[in-house]
This record gives structure tokens, sequence and C-alpha cells, in this order.
């Protein structure tokens, strides 16, 4: 009952939504869309059966990571750092042909975007042409975005803007048809400029530091969640919004970060601190009642983080379906 | 422990002055060249420069090679100045309207050289795209892409009918087929297309690189080995074929002596390692326990070209990493007398290290003016190097070695050579602050008070000065007229401002409180001196050391040469505390005497050293690895404490000597020992002036 009455905030915040029928101005289909962030696209019969009860519409698949490199490589320029792809993806298993969207994303570490500074045309050439070549490659179709995760601050937003707006004009030169181009938004984002890009998916995970023992949750954490979202937020993007749907047992030895426990491994020494930290359906909806106070009313596709059997288990098919219900009201 | 706290102390004092300095200071050492210098990128120079040479013969002898260079090496494409196309048989070519200066692309155009042309293109796209391959961000576009990415340029290439550049294309096609991981046909091709060629030819040699790379990835151990062991390509026959490394480079150097890519791998073991570290522990056994007695015997056969290059790399290691200089000696003197040849320059060097180690000096004359003629010789990008060379062997090996035997002259000959030398030409150096200043900004600073001299206060000669008793400096400024040979020829590359060395010996003298040496010696030097030192260009010199306590600068105290000033006064305390029949006269002199004393050695300092802690004029000195091995600060720091000690005793003797209250009373109060004036001497003339200078008289007498 209690579960039914928290998730009614959300199923209002999706609803109030799809009140307003405002023009998306990019043309942004709105649907129930999923993160893929494995590096070995392979689906099993949980996962499949996940995208068609769900009528997943937009499947968002991390293509690869780009993390600052070896010097060997480097963008040309003498003396800067070089930026390498890792931990590409490889498609083992073919895409249902159901989902009618594939947003290759691509991840990109702080370290690697320090190391752009000044070259973030050659690094969005490569960056593009890598992506337009898996694609091709791999034969996925439905592709005409791209979307960019970065944790840019202050210090390295010039530099991201840079890189997006480099990524637009190339793809749109490279690309065979038009591309989308969205971009991540943390919430600390929320209150800077936003990215020269067409929308943005502001992450509802991730909110705390996992490396803090003290922390409560650092998946979702009302409290994290509540000091950014205090007044208004007059966005100038469009804002999809993604929610978490995973969880973990992180370790913590003699107060500092361990790791993430395997399932797998067996149990922790007497020094050890576990932390278990799930995506909790209540506080997704507490989150989702004050993104709908907060954020402009329009309608907002939700994307779930990330595809996983192990994270779909989890949860009730009627809890996944009320966190994407759009028109429940 | 307590040294370790100190020396954790010390190391924390030395960081927190450091941080005081935006560039520096900067640790001393001196240079550390390597010896072996073997002509490392000769394998690909030969290479490029005989493929030059063969495009050359096959388009036209009026090119040049820097043009074709530029084309086959370069980023100038011909199709930068003009493209053909070709319709029914009949080829037309268009042309850019202006004539590039390119004389070979001058040359494909002009004669519509189309299999030039066409040859030219492929192996420009084939180089492309093995290169994008290679990159961490290369993805295939397709399927296709990636398994036949390269079979349009494999078809061109088995397309073409041509002799002229066939062998050209038979490198291609290898490396084409290698590239895509065709290494059966790789190997056939190779088989097929060079079996009637020469195996000298050019292009069957850059092909087998390929074939051994193949025949690896196909299993074929001993065919490979064959190729790598002929290639002298020691890292590829050890990590593929042979897991020994010593065995490896064994079979590479017996088959193939004269390989440059095995030259290529006795330079990474010899010179491999960290500037700061040096070399592993592994490298440093691999060419004591494998390369120097493969040297050695591979330097005697007969068959071999480079003999002296063998004798070289044999000397080198039996000297530098066994310790055996007379070994070394025996190697390098076979060395020379193998001809030298291309390292001739080389042996001559090395000769001389182990000369001045082994205490052999009949050369030793004609080596170093040789070697300035290295140093000065502007145009060469390895003067530098030989600047570095001359003071290696002259600070770590000669003078060390003069100084040992006693004769301190010659070392101090020697070190002042090896500091000015370089200087003597017109080649720009690091200075000892590793600033990069040119010689004429020395020079400037030598003469102009505005610019700190980072090299006369800093540098190895100066040390070496510094740690010598003055009568030695004087000797040896005397020695400067000398017309011994080897003499004269260090002292006319030396810096021999009678001003700085008669400073310096003046100021070892005011260290060793010789007042009447120290004025002899002063008084020598002329008015323009002064401003130039580095002490007063800071400001130390400004100090008066008569004023008891005083830590402030007191602007020119007096007029003039200073440390002179200071030295007569000295002296004329000293010998009135002899004559004079007055105690109170004695004493207030032996007052004024204690208070100069321990000045001179703490606040104003400047007048009997040139530096004070650990940074001499911008360098700092924290450990005493380097030649001279002396310990200057802790010497300093003795000569203050005792100093200090001196002067405390002697102004309690000089109190005790006075008995006149108002002597008394202005020794007092010269000490600012106000309160005894205001108890014991309120009656004098300085009593009275004291009492009607201070707002509260009582405050003293309390």
């Amino acid at each position: 009952m209690k579960k039914i009455l928290l998730l009614a905030g959300l199923v209002l915040l999706l609803a109030s939504c799809g009140n307003k029928a405002e023009k998306i101005p990019f043309g942004h289909d709105e649907c129930n869309s999923v993160y893929y962030w494995r590096t070995d696209f392979r689906l099993d019969s949980i996962e499949r059966d996940f995208i068609a009860r769900h009528d997943i519409g937009r499947l968002y698949i991390r293509f690869f990571d780009v993390v600052a490199g070896d010097s060997r490589y480097d963008l040309g320029e003498k003396g800067s750092r070089t930026i390498l792809p890792n931990a590409t993806i490889k498609f083992s298993d073919s895409i249902p042909q159901s989902v009618g969207h594939i947003v290759p994303t691509v991840y990109i570490t702080v370290e690697a975007l320090k190391s752009m500074r000044g070259q973030e045309a050659n690094a969005a050439s490569k960056i593009v042409r890598r992506v337009l070549n898996m694609v091709s490659y791999n034969e996925i179709a439905g592709v005409d975005e791209l979307q960019l995760d970065c944790d840019w601050t202050a210090s390295t937003d010039s530099i991201y803007f840079n890189l997006c707006r480099a990524v637009r004009d190339t793809i749109s030169v490279l690309a065979p048809v038009p591309y989308t181009l969205s971009s991540t938004i943390r919430l600390h984002q929320l209150k800077k400029a936003a990215p020269p890009v067409d929308y943005g998916v502001l992450m509802c995970y991730n909110t705390g530091s996992f490396l803090s023992p003290d922390c409560n949750n650092s998946i979702l954490d009302y409290r994290d969640v509540e000091p950014y979202l205090r007044s208004d937020i007059s966005y100038p993007l469009h804002l999809d919004v993604a929610f978490p749907i995973y969880d973990w047992t992180l370790s913590y030895r003699d107060g500092r970060f361990n790791g993430i426990v395997r399932s797998d491994m067996s149990h922790e020494t007497d020094s050890d601190m576990l932390r278990r930290e799930t995506s909790d359906i209540g506080t997704i909806s507490r989150v989702a009642e004050l993104l709908d106070r907060r954020l402009e009313r329009q309608p907002r596709s939700i994307i779930l983080y990330h595809l996983d059997s192990k994270n779909i288990q989890n949860y009730s098919k009627d809890e996944i379906t009320q966190i994407y219900r759009r028109d429940s009201i | 422990m307590k040294s370790r706290r100190s020396i954790v102390a010390t190391a924390f004092s030395i960081l927190i002055s450091l941080s005081a300095y935006c560039c520096g200071p900067w640790v001393y050492t001196h240079p550390r060249p390597s010896f072996l210098r073997l002509h490392i990128d000769a394998a690909d120079r030969k290479t490029k420069a005989e493929n030059l040479l063969l495009w050359r013969s096959q388009t036209s002898e009026k090119v040049k090679l820097a043009d074709i260079d530029a084309v086959i090496y370069g980023d100038v494409s011909p199709a930068s100045l003009c493209s053909y196309v070709q319709d029914d048989g009949i080829i037309e070519w268009y042309m850019d309207t202006e004539m590039s200066d390119n004389s070979f692309l001058n040359y494909i155009c002009n004669t519509s050289d189309t299999e030039a042309f066409n040859f030219v293109m492929l192996a420009r796209h084939l180089a492309r795209l093995r290169a994008d391959r290679v990159s961490p961000w290369y993805y295939p576009a397709s399927k296709w892409d990636a398994d036949y990415g390269y079979e349009p340029v494999i078809n061109t290439i088995l397309a073409y009918r041509g002799e002229r550049f066939y062998n050209r294309y038979s490198l291609q096609l290898i490396r084409a087929l290698f590239a895509s991981a065709r290494y059966e046909e790789c190997i056939s091709a190779f088989s097929d297309r060079f079996a009637s060629v020469p195996d000298d030819d050019l292009m069957k040699r850059m092909s087998r690189d390929y074939v051994a790379g193949a025949a690896v990835r196909l299993g074929r151990s001993e065919m490979a080995k064959g190729y790598f062991a002929s290639a002298g390509d020691v890292e590829s026959l050890s990590r593929f074929v042979l897991s020994d490394e010593g065995e490896a480079f064994r079979l590479a150097a017996y088959e193939n002596p004269d390989s440059p890519r095995l030259i290529k791998f006795i330079d990474g073991k010899f010179n491999g390692g960290d500037k700061v570290y040096g070399l592993s522990r592994a490298d440093s056994v691999f060419v004591k326990d494998i390369i120097i007695p493969v040297a050695k015997d591979i330097a005697v056969r007969k068959d071999v070209r480079n003999k002296a290059m063998w004798h070289y790399i044999a000397a080198i290691g039996e000297g530098e990493f066994n310790g055996d200089y007379r070994s070394a000696y025996r190697s390098i003197t076979k060395a020379d007398r193998s001809g030298g040849g291309e390292y001739s320059d080389n042996i001559r060097v090395y000769r001389m290290a182990v000369e001045a180690r082994l205490g052999v000096r009949n050369n030793l004359l004609a080596d170093l003016k040789w070697l300035e003629t290295k140093v000065g010789d502007v145009s060469s990008p390895d003067a530098g190097y030989y600047a570095d060379v001359m003071q290696n062997i002259v600070f770590t090996r000669l003078a060390p070695d003069y100084e040992r035997r006693g004769n301190l002259i010659t070392a101090l000959q020697l070190a002042n050579y090896g500091d000015n030398m370089p200087l003597g030409h017109v080649r720009p150096c690091w200075n000892y602050a590793d600033i990069y200043s040119p010689r004429q900004e020395i020079v400037h600073a030598r003469k102009n008070a505005a610019t700190w001299n980072y090299h006369d206060y800093s540098n190895t000669f100066f040390r070496f000065m510094c740690m010598q008793s003055p009568d030695v400096i004087e000797r040896y400024i005397s020695s400067l007229s000398s017309k011994e040979p080897l003499a004269a020829y260090l002292n006319s590359c030396g810096y021999t401002d009678r001003d700085y060395l008669y400073d310096v010996a003046g100021t070892l003298y005011l260290e060793r409180r010789d007042y009447a040496n120290a004025t002899r010696v002063l008084a020598k030097i002329s008015d323009r001196y002064q401003p130039l030192l580095n002490v007063d260009r800071g400001g130390y010199l400004k100090r008066d050391p008569f004023v008891y306590s005083s830590g402030k600068a007191v602007s020119d105290f007096v007029a003039g040469n200073k440390k002179l000033y200071f030295a007569r006064e000295m002296l004329r305390l000293e010998r009135e505390m002899k004559s004079t029949h007055d105690p109170n006269k004695r004493g207030m002199d032996r007052l004024k005497y204690s208070i100069g004393l321990e000045n001179s050695f703490n606040s104003a300092w400047a007048l009997t050293s040139y530096f004070r802690g650990v940074c001499m004029g911008g360098v700092v000195y924290i450990a005493n690895n380097e030649w001279p091995y002396h310990d200057l600060n802790a010497s300093m720091a003795l000569n203050i404490q005792m100093a200090t000690a001196d002067a405390a005793a002697m102004r309690r003797q000089a109190l005790a000597e006075i008995t006149d209250p108002e002597m008394a009373a202005e020794a007092h109060y010269m000490l600012h020992n106000l309160r005894t004036v205001a108890r014991h001497y309120p009656d004098t003339s300085v009593g009275r002036m004291l009492s009607a200078r201070c707002d509260a008289w009582s405050d003293w007498i309390r």
C-alpha cells in the first residue's frame, strides 16, 4: 500500500508532463528508453522480454569510453596529452528490431576532456568517425543521434562545449542522415550554462560519492538531490530524465573504499565494511515528484539505467511500468 | 634516529628555502654524457639514402635528392601539382598553373611520367591505410573494409606489368599482404618475386622484416630466426623465437655484426637508462655478461667490417661498467689502431677519459686543444656534447687526480678551464644555475653591476678555490704567467680576471682572520670591482660590521672597498691592542674588534663569504657527491661557531679591562646594555644622555 502511494507521486509527475503537449523543438519522440552500459552487447531472454514488454523505443548504447592515454598517440599538438578509445562494445547479438531508435553513447572521462583542450575539433573528428564506422560495421539501423556523457565542471565546461560544437559540425558533414546531438546533464550542471546540444538527459543517479563510507546511498538519495532542486529550474534545453534501477554492494576497508563486491565474491574480512545500495522505488518516486515541481512541464522520455537482467529482476513489471508511464493521468 | 630527524629537518628547510625562488635554485651536478655514441640512426639513414638515389636513377639525375625526400618521405604529393585522366587509352594531363619548386614533382608532371605518378600515389595511399589501421581509433566501416581493405591496392599492384618499378611494387605487395594478415601469401610473394633478385637489393632487404613477421605468425620459427638474425633484430628474435635475450643477441651479433639494428640494440642497453636513476640492474648485467665478451670476440674476427666500433664498445663496457680501466685502455687503443673510421672522434674522447683516469698525460695538451676545436665548432650540433664531455673529463677525472697527487695549481687551472673554456667560444651555454645564458650575458655580468653573475660565484672552479688556503690562490695567480705549455694553454682559456681572483684570496684571508694578508691582497683590487660582486648586488655588503647586533642594512657605511676597509680596521685594532699600555683604550679596541669579528661571520657575513646556506649564486649544493669533495657549509658553520664564541670571550675580557666609568658606560651602550648604564653609570655623559631621552627613566632603574 505504501509503495503504491509513493508511486502515485511519480505518476503525477509523468502525467502532468503529458498534460501540456508543448512542442519539443527538435522533433524528439517521447518513448520508454533504457541505457545499455556493458561492453558486450548480448541480450538474454529476460532482457529481450523487458524490451518487448515495456515497448522500449529508444536504446542508448555505450559504444566506448574516451580516456586520457599514452603519449605515443598524440592529438597532433606537441606537448598535449592524448585521448584513446577504451572499453569498446562488442556486438555479439542483434538489436531487437522493435527498438526504433538506437543512440550511440560515448562516455568521456574528465582527464580525457582536459587532454582535449585546444584540440577539440580533432577529438570530435576521431569520436564521430569511430561512432559512424561502428554503426556501419555492425549494421545498426535506426541511428540518428549521438549522446555524449561527461562530468564536466566549471573548469572544463569550455572544452566540453567546444567539443559538442565540433561534434555537431563534424557529424553534420560525415553522417549519412541528419543527427541529433544530446548530452547527459548531472544535477550539479543544472545551474550552469547548457552545453550546445539538442537536448539533455538529466541523470538522477550517482547522486552521492560511492568513495565515502559515510554516504547513505550513492546511487540515489533524496537528501543529495534536494539541494539542487530547491527552486524552479528553467533550463534552456529540453530534458529527458534518467532513473537508476541498478544496485550494488560496496566494500570499505579501514575507512576507505575498497571496491564493488561482486556477487560471486566470498564474504568480507572482519575489517571490511559493506554497504548495500539499491535504487529504491520509493526514492525514485520522491525525486520524480520533486522534479515535477521544479522542472518546466513538458513531455519527457524516461530512461532507465541500465538494462541488465540482474537489475530488472529486482522490480515487478508494475513498478517498471509505473516509472515509465506517462499517460496514466 | 636523531640524525634521520636532522636530515628530514634539513631537507625540509631546504625545500622551504627553495620555494622562495620561482625557477630554482638548481641542484649541482657535473655533466654525465654517455661515452658510447653509436650511430643508431645509421640503418634508417642508409636505407633512406639508398632509396633516394635509386629514385634518382629511375627518374632523372637532375632531380634533387631533397625534393625526392619531400615526396617519398614527406607530405608533398604529386597530386598537388598535376593529375591525369585516361580515356580510351588517351592520357590527358592537367597541370597546376604554377610550377612547383620541387624538381621531382616537376619531372613527373613535365615528362607525364604516369608510371612514377601511379606508383607514388599508390605507395602513399598504402602508407596512409597502414597508419590508419595501427591507430587505436581505427574501426573498420564495414566487414569488407576489415577483411579486404587492402584488396584494391593489392589488385593494382598485381596489375602492374612494367619492369622499372617491379621491385618497388613487390615491396608494396608484401607490405599490403602482411597488413591484411595474409601471411602465407606474403611469404610466397617474397619467394616468387625476389627469387632472382640479388640479396643486397634494397627492396628485397626492406621486404625481409615483413616476411620474418609473417613467418612468426605462421609459427615458422626457424625461418623467422634466420631473417631476424641477419637483420640484427634482437628484440624480435628474443620476443618471438628465442626466449633468452642473451642468446638472441649472440646469434644476431655473430650472424651480422655490422647490422645497424644490432648497434641500436647495444646503444639501448648502454644508454637506455633514466637520466636520474641510470640503467636498470638487468641492463647493466647484460652489458657486463653478454655484450662485453661478445664485443671483444667479434672485434678480432677477420670478416668484421667495423672492428674499431667493437673494440670501442668493449672498452666502454670494461671501463664504465666493470671499472677495469686497464682493460678499457687496451681495448680503446686497439680501436684507435683499427682506424677508428666513423667512430674516430668518439674513440679519441674515450681514450682521453681513460687516460685521465689512469694518469697518462702525454697526449693531454693535444687532446684538450682538439676538444676545444670540437666545442668551438658552433655549426655542429655536437658542440654541446663535446663541452659536456670536456667538463666530465676535467671535473670528474683530471682535476681530482691532480688534486689527489697534490698538484693544486694544475687542478685549479683545469677547473678554471673546465668552467670557462666553452665561454671563450660563441656557443651559448647552460650555466650552473641551468639558465640558458648566452656567452654575452655572462661577459656582460662580469662588467655590469646590474646583472646577476650566475656563473663565477657558483661554478666548480669557484667552489674549488673556496676550499683552498689563500696562499694557494696567490700561488695560482702567480702561475697565470707560466710559460709551461699545458699551464699556458689552460690559463689562456680560463677566466683570469685578477680582481676576481684577488677578491677570493682576500676573502679567504678574512675568513681565516688573517687581516694583514687580507689587507695586502685586497688592496690590489681595483675600485671598479666591488659592485660586480653578487653579495654587493644583493645588498649584503652594506651591513656595518662594527655595529653590535646589527642585522639590518646600513647604507654604505663606508665608501670604497668594504672588505678592504674592514680588513684595515681589524688590523689597526689588532695592532693597537698590542701596542697600547692604556687598559681602557685596549678594552675599547678589543670590544670593537670582537663586534667586528662576530658580525663578519654573522650579520655582515658577506665580508668573509660569498654565500650563506646551501645556495651559491642560485645553485644548491645539497649533497657532497660531486668533486670537489668538501662540505663548504660544514666548515662555514664551524667558522661561525668559533668566531661567535671567540667574540663573546673577547667582549667579556674587554669589559673587564675597562675601568674608566665614562668608557665603561660607552662600552655598555655599544653593547645595548642600557639597564647597566642606567644602574651603574647614571652620572656619565652616556647615562645623562639616556636619562634625557627616555620617557620613563625609572623603568631602566628597576
